[in-house]
């Protein structure tokens, strides 16, 4: 199971708006878990290229060079990176972020709740702290 | 003693005595019982004969009555040449006959049909109303009669009509012998065709002969001849001797009728005694009398009546015998056995005086039955002195019985000759003179001791004793006023029918009618007051004076005396219609004039109205003497005779009426003019009169007799004709007659000419006839076909013709002229002229003056002229007068043509194209010849300066402003233009409307709309109008308004994506801070910090919501919205709902009620939208709600439905605002003016997802400050 594979890897985060990269960063941290980021679906992409590959990905939508959904072709087109789970958190609801994206294991609107968000990660991903 | 001193030679008497007694009273009881049975049976006998000569009488009378009524019938038709159907019903019908003559079966008219006349006779009476009229039985005999009418006309009389009673022998022999003898003839026994009921009666008839032309023809052939037909009657006996004998209820006669002269079984007519009485075989008396009904012996056997018998039988001839025999023999015996002869002889005596005093007795009771009998009856001793008066002699002369005892008969029986008024010798002494029975006495007059005079009949018979010894003599007399009266209507109405047969005007008539009357029925004088209608009096028309010395000066007195309406006895019987009478003149109150010295102004009067259909055309009047008053009967005999004279009256007047008419006619047909032609209903010509004879080129020799269609009528119409005559012949339709026809006619010298014709049909005697009045028009025609040609010019003229006279009358004027003037046709004919124009009185006398001077010159005069409609209204001609002269006439024609509308167009059209701002063109347009081709325009632009300055155009030298109009335009608008009219001409569209460009001569281009209209006028040929106008302005507007229309849709699409957008851009910054304020609360402990994070956290929360508000309705109006229905609670759904709004609704202090049912049926739904739908509604109460209000959230299960309403008691929603709650942004002015938080799209919101949940939301308010309620209603699965 990939599950098992990832578990102990670090949360990457993908998303345009700094200030909640950052504060969503900081506070899964502190929930101990270990965080990357990236500032859209390239760097993102690039990330996964150049480290190890997360245990899960919170992934926007919406964002500047390659967004959410392209990024996702790109990952799914590359078998290695296929199968790491992908949260999408964005500013449509989720009837908006089903429609066009392919096997999310959740779909969260901004402004996310909180509990539920460490409630998802919790699941696919093992705190290092 | 003197009898005790010897005893013995009476010892042997009594026997003998007894003997005697015996022999003797059976001797005294013969005697008295044959003298009374002698004298009972004279009594009776004398009784019966009197019956028997009454009932003769009135037989006698009666028929007598009948035949005189018939020969006023005769009368009738010998005055006028010709009876009708309805004139004869009216006759009839005015004499009463079934109240008057009781037992009449009715008064009819057989006719003598010549044997070609039956077709038409038959076609006549169908005219007149006898529908199915026929002459039966159909034998074929020379000679044949068939009853044309029989009145009244009830079901029996009815079955009768048509048939020729001259084919059965009985009739035919009472007909012949009347119409040779030209008397009343009665017919033999019979049984009468109304005889339609199974009670059939054997019947008679008695027919009066009618001839042809005046009185009776003297010879038999001559009246063979002559024979018109008959009146006649048929009679049922039994129903006429009911009638006539109905009123007696005890008859002492029975009768029995027989015609013939002996009495035949076979021959009965009819007999007295009712059927179902028993035959009274042994009647005492019996008689049988010969008797005369109009020429035909009749035998009449008279029996006593079985209660005359009875009466007869009660009498005193057996008591007599019966008790004077049983007396005899007890005196015999009594006497017998008496010892004592003296006793006995004595007893004897006393029985003889018994029996002598019984016989008094029956003498008595003789007398008893001589005072009950009907007639008068007076005994006299020898001496002619009265010993006997009984009751009726009482009533009659005056005497009492006691009074008249002992009197002289004379005395007590005063007898006059009825005419001579001489005293005459009473039956009593001519019988004691001479000692034999008298018979009846006539014309004598019982003058009373009153005075009452009473005509009787009288007769005597001496009374003698066994030894024929004169002991006295027996009157007896009776009453014959009755037969008198009946008498004397009887001669009275026979000369009056015989006056009437005879005469044929009423002037004629009228003196003997007087005279027969006044002399019949006693009168001093009689008149016939005429009534002058001009001059609405009556005026002496007819007198007759008994005493012919008197006649020459009461003559010449009445002559001058008329009576005023209501004047006088004649002036109120003409007033009334009625008989007046009065006992005596002298006390009317309008004083009767008399000349000086005579007493004729006193007396009986009565006057009798002549005339009967509504019309008084005079009064009889008659005088008698005070004492001759005339009675019922008499008036009731006047007033019938009265009805007769004056339908005869009537007759006559209309027939002089109708000779002066025919004296006319054949004036007129010799003179006439027109060709006058009288055809039979053969078509034969009858009359051909000189006119005739000229146009036709006939003689009236050789004309007459031929047929009218082969004679005149061109072969081709022959036909035509005989189907028409014989189908009025038939139906009686002549679509024909009565109407002016024109039709080609033949002269003899086989050329035709066009003639003109008018037919009548004259109904005569037996068959219609034809009169045609027929006129050579040729002449006419031709001009009249060449005035019509001209007429028909003139009228289909547009221009207004009228022609007047040198005076200016109109005298002609033409549809037109009528048209343009507003008269009816013809009205103006006969005006003057003047009447037409408008001028003022003063100019237009001077204008016309003018004008006719003008016209005298130079013989016509052209201009214009102010006309005066009818109406008033005023309008121009353009006249054209010319003098004509006609003859020595000078005529004025006037052509005139109303100019105002076209001169009202011009100034119109043009007015328009200065001020309307249009451009009008008009053209003739040609197909091409060849396809592809162009088609060709002629187009004319309407008034090219006012289009120059509509459309300034650059014109090229030479160039016209209509192919400057065409060339101007855009190549591409050109093509348009074309393309368009070679689309309307080939689909044959009337008109189309078409945009194009033109280019002005200062550079602009301008936009011009053009309807255009078609008309084609030929195969490959319109006429096309268009009217042009400016529509620059329009399409700039046009344009503007497109381009704004589309920025607005531009805009609106960047607000939807704008909307799209901010859910996305807003939220990110949200997340940002929502995380930040996570944080920020788990790092600090400080008290302040946490209450501004939880100020921070709430604000952060309403704004998310707004911001997924904005969302779904950005996409609920793109309709990228799906709602995800899953099976759901309602009550978690309020119940979250309760809570997002709760810190809201806590915040503002409100108080919230829920009331949930116990039960929740399952719903199906989103949740978070429905938590949405509530919340927001819940929110919006709370926000519009003053804090501390009351808001209640309740749910109701309905049967298809769940019900959730949230009502508050807050601001509330002004009417005018319902209907707009949910509309997006919309929000309450008042929230507004508060600058209350709130997007307005709350309830857009709520509305979307309900119904997209297949909901329905509504809004309900009582008003502002009155609270608001929300329901929603969500369908259940």
């Amino acid at each position: 199971m990939f599950t098992e594979t990832y578990l102990d890897r670090c949360v990457l985060i993908v998303d345009d708006h700094a200030d909640l990269r950052e504060t969503l960063a900081e506070i899964l941290e502190e929930e101990g878990y270990t965080t990357a980021q990236a500032a859209n679906g390239q760097e993102a992409f690039d990330y996964l290229q150049a480290n190890p590959l997360p245990s899960l990905i919170l992934l926007d939508l919406m964002m500047p060079i390659m967004d959410g959904w392209e990024f996702r072709k790109h990952q799914c087109r590359e078998p290695a990176l296929a199968e790491i789970p992908v949260v999408v958190v964005s500013g449509a609801d989720e009837q908006e972020q089903r429609a066009g994206f392919r096997e999310a294991v959740a779909y969260l609107t901004k402004p996310v709740d909180l509990s539920a968000l460490i409630d998802t990660v919790s699941r696919y991903c093992r705190q290092t702290r | 003693m003197a009898e005790r001193g010897a005893p013995t030679p009476l010892n042997r008497r009594p026997r003998l005595l007894a003997w005697v007694v015996l022999l003797s009273a059976l001797t005294f009881t013969g005697l008295a019982t044959w003298s009374t049975a002698r004298a009972v049976q004279a009594r009776e006998r004398l009784r019966f004969q009197n019956s028997v000569r009454r009932t003769e009488d009135i037989l006698r009378n009666r028929l007598d009555v009948y035949v005189n009524l018939l020969r006023g019938g005769a009368a009738y038709f010998t005055a006028s040449d010709e009876v009708s159907r309805a004139e004869f019903g009216t006759y009839v019908r005015r004499l009463e006959v079934t109240r008057r003559y009781p037992g009449i079966q009715g008064i009819g008219f057989s006719a003598r049909v010549e044997p070609d006349a039956a077709g038409p006779l038959t076609r006549r009476m169908r005219r007149e109303g006898a529908a199915g009229f026929r002459i039966w039985p159909d034998v074929a005999q020379p000679e044949r009669h068939a009853i044309l009418y029989l009145e009244p006309l009830d079901r029996r009389n009815q079955a009768a009509i048509g048939y020729d009673m001259f084919s059965e022998p009985t009739r035919r022999a009472a007909m012949e012998r009347a119409r040779d003898t030209g008397a009343a003839a009665a017919s033999g026994k019979v049984t009468l065709v109304q005889e339609i009921d199974a009670d059939k009666q054997p019947g008679f008839l008695i027919y009066v002969p009618v001839y042809r032309g005046r009185g009776i023809p003297t010879t038999v052939a001559g009246r063979r001849a002559a024979l018109h037909g008959f009146v006649y009657s048929p009679f049922r006996a039994a129903d006429l001797f009911r009638g006539i004998f109905g009123s007696e209820q005890k008859p002492r006669v029975d009768f029995r009728i027989y015609d013939g002269s002996e009495p035949r079984t076979e021959n009965l007519l009819h007999t007295s005694q009712p059927a179902q009485v028993a035959v009274h075989n042994s009647s005492l008396f019996s008689a049988t009398e010969r008797l005369q009904v109009a020429g035909r012996p009749w035998t009449v056997h008279y029996t006593s009546s079985a209660s005359f018998d009875a009466a007869a039988a009660s009498s005193v001839v057996p008591v007599t015998l019966t008790s004077g025999v049983v007396i005899s023999l007890l005196l015999f015996v009594v006497t017998r056995s008496q010892v004592q002869a003296r006793e006995r002889a004595e007893q004897g005596a006393l029985v003889l005086q018994r029996s002598e005093a019984e016989a008094r007795e029956q003498r008595e009771q003789w007398r008893i039955t001589l005072a009950s009998i009907g007639d008068a009856v007076i005994a006299t001793d020898p001496e002619g002195k009265v010993t006997f008066v009984n009751a009726v002699a009482e009533a009659y002369t005056g005497w009492s019985a006691s009074e008249a005892q002992g009197k002289p008969v004379q005395e007590v029986f005063f007898a006059l000759h009825a005419e001579t008024r001489q005293r005459v010798t009473s039956p009593v002494e001519e019988i004691l003179a001479r000692g034999g029975v008298v018979g009846l006495g006539n014309h004598t007059v019982l003058v009373g001791r009153d005075g009452r005079e009473r005509p009787i009949e009288d007769s005597g018979a001496p009374v003698r004793d066994d030894a024929g010894v004169l002991k006295g003599v027996v009157l007896a007399f009776r009453d014959v006023s009755e037969r008198t009266r009946l008498e004397r209507r009887r001669t009275l109405e026979h000369r009056v029918a015989q006056v009437l047969s005879e005469a044929r005007t009423w002037e004629e008539t009228a003196p003997g009618v007087l005279r027969a009357i006044g002399e019949e029925l006693g009168f001093l004088w009689a008149i016939f007051w005429q009534v002058e209608p001009e001059a609405r009096v009556l005026r002496y028309g007819e007198g007759w004076y008994r005493r012919a010395s008197d006649t020459e000066e009461l003559e010449a007195h009445h002559r001058h005396i008329t009576f005023q309406w209501e004047e006088g006895l004649p002036g109120r019987a003409w007033a009334g219609k009625t008989p007046v009478r009065v006992p005596d003149v002298a006390h009317e109150p309008v004083s009767y004039p008399a000349p000086d010295g005579q007493a004729w102004s006193a007396g009986a009067g009565i006057a009798i109205p002549l005339g009967l259909s509504g019309e008084v055309i005079g009064v009889l009047e008659f005088r008698g003497l005070p004492e001759q008053a005339p009675d019922d009967a008499t008036t009731d005999l006047l007033v019938s005779l009265g009805n007769q004279l004056g339908l005869f009256a009537e007759r006559s007047r209309a027939e002089e009426a109708r000779r002066a008419t025919e004296a006319l006619k054949a004036a007129i047909i010799h003179t006439a003019i027109d060709c006058i032609i009288t055809i039979d209903a053969e078509g034969r010509i009858i009359e051909w009169n000189p006119a005739a004879e000229r146009t036709f080129g006939y003689p009236r020799e050789e004309a007459v007799g031929q047929r009218l269609s082969s004679l005149i009528i061109p072969n081709r119409l022959r036909e035509r004709h005989e189907q028409g005559l014989s189908r009025y012949l038939a139906t009686g339709v002549g679509p024909a007659l009565g109407r002016l026809l024109e039709f080609p006619a033949l002269r003899a010298d086989g050329s035709e000419f066009a003639a003109e014709i008018s037919i009548v049909a004259i109904q005569g005697t037996n068959s219609p006839c034809f009169t045609a009045f027929l006129r050579d028009i040729t002449a006419r025609k031709q001009a009249e076909e060449t005035l019509q040609l001209q007429a028909r010019v003139l009228e289909s003229m547009a221009e207004g013709v009228s022609v007047a006279d040198a005076n200016g009358m109109i005298l002609y004027t033409n549809a037109a002229e009528d048209a343009i003037f507003g008269y009816a046709e013809g009205e103006l004919i006969g005006c003057h002229v003047g009447i037409l124009n408008a001028y003022p009185p003063e100019e237009n006398q001077r204008i016309i003056g003018e004008v006719l001077d003008h016209l005298r010159v130079y013989g016509a005069w052209s201009g214009e002229w102010r006309n005066r409609r009818k109406d008033g209204g005023i309008f121009t001609t353009h006249s054209r007068i010319t003098a004509l002269d006609v003859g020595d006439q000078r005529l004025l024609v006037c052509v005139q043509e109303d100019v105002t509308e076209r001169k009202r167009t011009e100034e119109s059209l043009h007015y328009l194209m200065d001020h309307a701002q249009c451009l009008l063109w008009h053209a003739f347009v040609e197909a091409p010849t060849a396809p592809g081709e162009p088609y060709r325009w002629d187009l004319q632009i309407f008034d090219e300066q006012a289009a120059q300055r509509f459309l300034p155009l650059d014109l090229l030298p030479g160039e016209s402003y209509a192919e400057a109009f065409y060339r101007n335009k855009p190549p591409e608008d050109r093509q348009l233009v074309d393309r368009n009219a070679r689309a309307a001409f080939e689909s044959g569209s009337s008109s189309y409307i078409q945009e194009y460009r033109c280019l002005r001569r200062d550079g602009e281009v301008c936009w011009l709309s053009e309807v255009t209209h078609l008309e084609r006028i030929a195969p490959d040929r319109w006429r096309s109008v268009g009217v042009c106008t400016d529509i620059t302005l329009r399409k700039r507007l046009e344009e503007a308004l497109r381009q704004r229309a589309e920025d607005l849709t531009i805009a609106d699409r960047q607000k939807d994506e704008f909307l799209a957008m901010l859910g996305h851009e807003l939220r990110s910054p949200l997340g940002a801070m929502v995380n930040a304020l996570h944080l920020l609360r788990r790092r600090s402990e400080e008290p302040a910090v946490l209450r501004s994070a939880a100020v921070l956290e709430r604000q952060l929360a309403l704004v998310t919501r707004l911001v997924g508000d904005l969302q779904v309705v950005s996409r609920l109006k793109t309709g990228s919205f799906q709602v995800e229905k899953r099976p759901l609670d309602l009550t978690e759904v309020l119940n979250q709902a309760v809570e997002t709004s709760r810190p809201l609704i806590e915040e503002r202090r409100h108080q919230l009620t829920v009331a949930l049912p116990p039960e929740m049926p399952p719903l199906c739904g989103d949740f978070t939208r429905l938590v949405q739908v509530f919340s927001n509604l819940l929110n919006n109460a709370a926000k519009y709600t003053e804090p501390g209000g009351r808001i209640q959230l309740e749910a109701i299960c309905q049967p298809t439905e769940i019900e959730v309403r949230v009502r508050d008691s807050g601001l509330g929603i002004p009417p005018e605002q319902l209907p707009k709650v949910f509309d997006l942004f919309m929000q309450s002015e008042r929230t507004l003016r508060r600058a209350d938080t709130g997007l307005g799209i709350g309830l857009a919101l709520v509305r979307g997802l309900v119904e997209m949940h297949g909901g329905a939301v509504s809004a309900h308010s009582g008003g502002p400050g009155q609270g608001s309620e929300f329901i929603v209603r969500l369908p259940r699965p």
